[in-house]
């Protein structure tokens, strides 16, 4: 076990461990919506639907919204 | 000193929206409905509703989750209000932060508003963004002469020490109605209500719950919470009072904990400012709860027979 | 040790700002006065806990100090030093989002381990964080049943959240990506010296946590800033 944190992250240096921070934070806080995250999001979206009546409905509304969202999210491109 | 400029921004709404809290609700059920009621008596009629969760605070502050997962609770909680059109009223420091805080952040931004209203019109639900968080604390400071007028059991003779609890102040530097180094305005409420008010040294020390450090570093949490503890008992107070449920169970159960682990005797009653003012008000003994208290049991009957309760 | 400098990140706070939403900012103005330290319950009962350094050593970019330390899962939350300081710098907000980061480099996944089922079996399923059940039989013995006392007091036996609004916020959950981070967490295997068998005894020697979450391997947090906390060494 490592006595220093310097020994457990070896010939790392902080540039790297920044580099990779940053990495993860513009994923974690990104305002894209990429198929891959679009794709994820469905499961939660399916729970709610079967989870009564009123939520079906509700989503249902919500359909036509997302149909340009899905566009753009298939073809990759923002639409004008 | 309270700033009176911003207490004078508080409305007294005929209604406001009654946002119900974790610790409140499953420990100590009596501030909830000692704010209720009391809330009632003073002229504005609190609204609840069954949609309300959990802030959603603790998502957050214990790391469980990105800040980005639980923004939509806080747009969910503040829609409900919103679709009343009315403001909301909180009884705890977190929630005030919490609502507070993230609701001012989305309301100036406007990609994460738009981003959190997609997933809100999922569920037929939009943030506006148009309600405002009022602690029930500043609530009844605004409403101090409704509650002065409406006194049923003057508190005289007891001795009250005050505790604020971190998040209302310190979160709210600019936007909470005192000071957050010397506040005096529970002060006030005690005084307005008969009460003695007694100072200690350790008055704006946090409770030692530390959010999270209660479970994780229980014995930092223990050992903050004996250092205030301590200087409470110097004092000698009949009351404890706070404006924060999840203060009043750290200070009321931990209390029990350093007589069990250290043999000590803290015997100092926690209440919260919802009960006191209801208290007061002339609430049924068990509207106020106080049966769920742990530590001064004894001591809080004694102070319930001098008031005539 | 003596700490390598030159391999410091200048650039981290400058860029990590942007991309932060707006949680870390002000840092580079911190004037270093030590005013949040004077004031901070944690700094009173842990003398290594000390927020002027992790500003310090984030606006420096000596990121690896701050990220692998016990330190920094030593905050309260308590927000005294925003309210103490003259430059208005949040540094409640700055605790959680480091300690992200420092989830993502494989540290403090064994406290965030023990505050999940909280979110998970409580605020998920009942819509209420902090449910009605003791740990402490003590407290039971006191006052009884919390359900009669609510009863009395005129409210329901169990306070009412529709399954609608159950339903909502598990599908925000589920969208923002929280479930699957709790899932993560969920994966970190915790020995506790009492419950463990021979087998992981023998691994706990040389690997003393032995699990990854995901690709993160996971760490132990180094005391960074001085001497371990606690009444002895106060």
């Amino acid at each position: 076990m490592a006595d220093n944190y310097l020994e457990e992250y070896g010939k790392e240096t902080s540039q790297e461990v920044g580099e990779r921070t940053l990495n993860y934070f513009s994923e974690l806080f990104s305002m894209e919506m990429p198929l891959s995250r679009m794709m994820k999001m469905m499961p939660g979206m399916v729970k709610f639907m079967m989870a009564g009546k009123d939520t079906r409905e509700d989503l249902l509304n919500f359909m036509p919204q997302m149909m340009p969202m899905v566009k753009q999210a298939f073809t990759g491109k923002k639409e004008e | 000193m309270p700033r009176q400029d911003i207490v004078a921004k508080i409305p007294k709404p005929k209604e406001i929206f009654f946002f119900k809290s974790c610790v409140a609700s499953n420990k100590y059920p009596g501030i909830e409905v000692c704010g209720r009621d009391a809330l009632r008596i003073l002229g504005v009629e609190p609204v609840e509703s069954d949609e309300q969760t959990c802030c959603g605070g603790f998502v957050t502050f214990a790391n469980v989750a990105a800040p980005t997962s639980s923004m939509p609770a806080v747009a969910r909680n503040l829609s409900l209000a919103e679709e009343k059109g009315l403001d909301t009223c909180v009884l705890c420091n977190g929630c005030w932060t919490f609502l507070s805080e993230f609701g001012h952040f989305m309301n100036h931004n406007d990609e994460i508003k738009s981003s959190i209203n997609m997933m809100m019109n999922m569920m037929g639900r939009e943030y506006k963004g148009t309600s405002n968080v009022y602690h029930i604390a500043e609530m009844f400071y605004r409403l101090k002469d409704e509650i002065g007028k409406n006194v049923k059991r003057p508190l005289k003779g007891i001795k009250i020490a005050t505790h604020y609890g971190c998040h209302y102040l310190a979160g709210g530097k600019y936007t909470a109605i005192d000071d957050p180094q010397m506040p005096t305005y529970l002060e006030e409420l005690i005084e307005i209500m008969g009460g003695t008010v007694v100072p200690y040294t350790a008055n704006r020390e946090c409770c030692g719950t530390g959010f999270t450090q209660i479970i994780n570093g229980k014995d930092l949490s223990l050992e903050h919470t004996q250092h205030k503890l301590d200087s409470v008992k110097e004092a000698d107070p009949d009351l404890l009072v706070v404006q924060c449920p999840y203060c009043h169970s750290q200070l009321d159960r931990v209390q029990q904990q350093l007589n069990y682990r250290q043999d000590g005797d803290y015997q100092t009653p926690i209440i919260h400012i919802a009960q006191l003012v209801g208290l007061a008000l002339g609430l049924d003994k068990p509207k106020l709860a106080l049966k769920a208290h742990i530590s001064g049991r004894e001591r809080l009957e004694k102070v319930l027979d001098k008031v005539g309760c | 040790m003596l700490e390598r400098t030159k391999d410091w990140s200048d650039d981290f706070y400058e860029r990590w700002k942007p991309i932060a939403m707006g949680f870390v900012n002000e840092a580079e103005k911190c004037l270093q006065c030590g005013k949040c330290t004077g004031q901070c319950p944690a700094a009173a009962v842990t003398p290594s806990y000390n927020p002027r350094k992790i500003i310090r050593d984030l606006v420096n970019g000596n990121i690896q100090r701050v990220l692998s330390s016990v330190e920094l899962w030593q905050c309260f939350f308590c927000g005294g030093c925003y309210a103490t300081c003259p430059m208005d710098i949040n540094f409640q907000f700055f605790v959680f989002m480091l300690r992200l980061a420092a989830m993502n480099e494989g540290y403090g996944w064994e406290d965030v381990k023990q505050l999940e089922s909280y979110a998970e079996k409580d605020y998920l399923r009942d819509g209420i964080t902090v449910s009605a059940a003791e740990r402490n039989p003590f407290v039971t013995d006191t006052r009884g049943d919390i359900g009669a006392i609510r009863e009395a007091a005129g409210l329901p036996r169990k306070r009412q959240v529709s399954d609608r609004a159950i339903a909502e916020i598990n599908m925000l959950s589920d969208l923002t990506g929280m479930t699957s981070f709790m899932k993560k967490i969920g994966g970190v295997e915790l020995l506790d010296c009492r419950t463990c068998t021979s087998e992981q005894e023998k691994k706990c020697k040389n690997k003393p946590m032995p699990s990854r979450v995901d690709k993160i391997k996971t760490h132990h947090r180094f005391y960074n800033y001085g001497e371990p906390g606690g009444k002895k060494h106060a």
